[in-house]
């Protein structure tokens, strides 16, 4: 799921650019000598939305899937979610990767939803924003421990990319 | 007196800021990042690693989680089932070095989804490390819940 880099327009994916002086070699300033950089984007505010779903009393694994827009890539920062009871395990995946260390005994079913997502007041914000590519598809497991029916919405929030020019 | 006498009667060092930044999520909102970390996480996946623990009364369990790619954990967040709390830590087996290294109260080691706990510094670890969490239950009743950390993969390929 990476972000796809770019050619370092400043060293042509060398990794070095020639010093003037005296001819030598030295390390690409724009790149750090990787030969590549980040593409730039236009950001505008974008919201992914889960639809509202009521996961059954005690059911296990409820699935919530939708499409990411094939116009744009998604980069999110924020994760809030409304629910009925905290009781309630989620995991995400995109595509076909699961996003949760789901194999240790215990932990089968995910992470709690107040352990993963805050609320629009106090949204559970990241300092490092994550990507998704257009046309993934997003996929969410909701698992209930309340016993009783549980109401559900989860909403990503970030940013759509326009590639910008230059 | 207010906090923002202080500021302005007097430079502020970082103790002080943290002694006047009383909550978890003020001092870790004056944690401006690092940009070269913005840098080397743009675009990477986020990934959570959750350690369920159930431990009876006045006990102490570990529990243990295998590393399953190249990442550097970033925040820490926790849930449980009674509001009298637990104390944790958190070791890192390969470097014989402990994240959290001695018992701390719930609230001084972890987050929540609202205000999750950012480490100070990304915390790199390996494919196939070891990271034991101990939840010491310091209540007199059952204690269930869950500890979750946040990692960046170190991921090339795409998905």
């Amino acid at each position: 799921m990476p972000m796809p880099k770019k050619t370092c327009p400043a060293c042509q994916g060398r990794g070095a650019v020639a010093n003037l002086k005296d001819g030598s070699q030295q390390v690409c300033p724009v790149c750090d000598g990787s030969g590549q950089v980040n593409p730039k984007y236009k950001r505008t505010w974008y919201d992914l939305v889960f639809p509202k779903t009521t996961v059954a009393a005690s059911a296990v694994r409820t699935p919530i899937s939708f499409q990411i827009p094939s116009d744009y890539d998604i980069e999110i920062w924020d994760i809030v979610a409304t629910r009925t009871s905290d009781e309630l395990l989620v995991i995400l995946q995109v595509n076909s990767q699961v996003m949760m260390n789901t194999v240790t005994p215990g932990n089968e079913n995910g992470v709690y939803i107040d352990n993963w997502a805050g609320t629009a007041q106090l949204p559970a914000s990241r300092r490092f924003p994550f990507y998704l590519p257009k046309n993934s598809l997003m996929s969410l497991f909701a698992t209930d421990l309340s016993g009783s029916p549980n109401t559900l919405q989860v909403s990503l929030r970030g940013f759509q990319l326009l590639p910008a020019e230059g | 007196m207010q906090a923002i006498d202080y500021v302005e009667a007097q430079p502020v060092y970082q103790a002080d800021l943290s002694y006047w930044l009383s909550t978890r999520k003020a001092q870790t909102d004056q944690f401006v990042p690092d940009p070269r970390w913005a840098k080397e996480f743009f675009g990477k996946p986020h990934i959570w690693y959750p350690w369920a623990f159930n431990v009876n009364p006045q006990q102490t369990n570990e529990y243990a989680q295998v590393i399953r790619e190249n990442s550097w954990l970033i925040s820490v967040t926790g849930f449980s089932n009674q509001s009298e709390g637990y104390q944790a830590r958190i070791l890192h087996v390969r470097r014989r070095r402990q994240i959290q290294r001695l018992f701390a109260d719930q609230d001084l080691v972890v987050g929540t989804g609202q205000h999750p706990y950012f480490i100070r510094e990304p915390y790199r670890v390996r494919r196939g490390d070891s990271i034991i969490v101990a939840i010491k239950n310091v209540s007199t009743n059952p204690l269930i819940g869950q500890l979750v950390m946040e990692a960046v993969e170190d991921v090339q390929q795409p998905i």
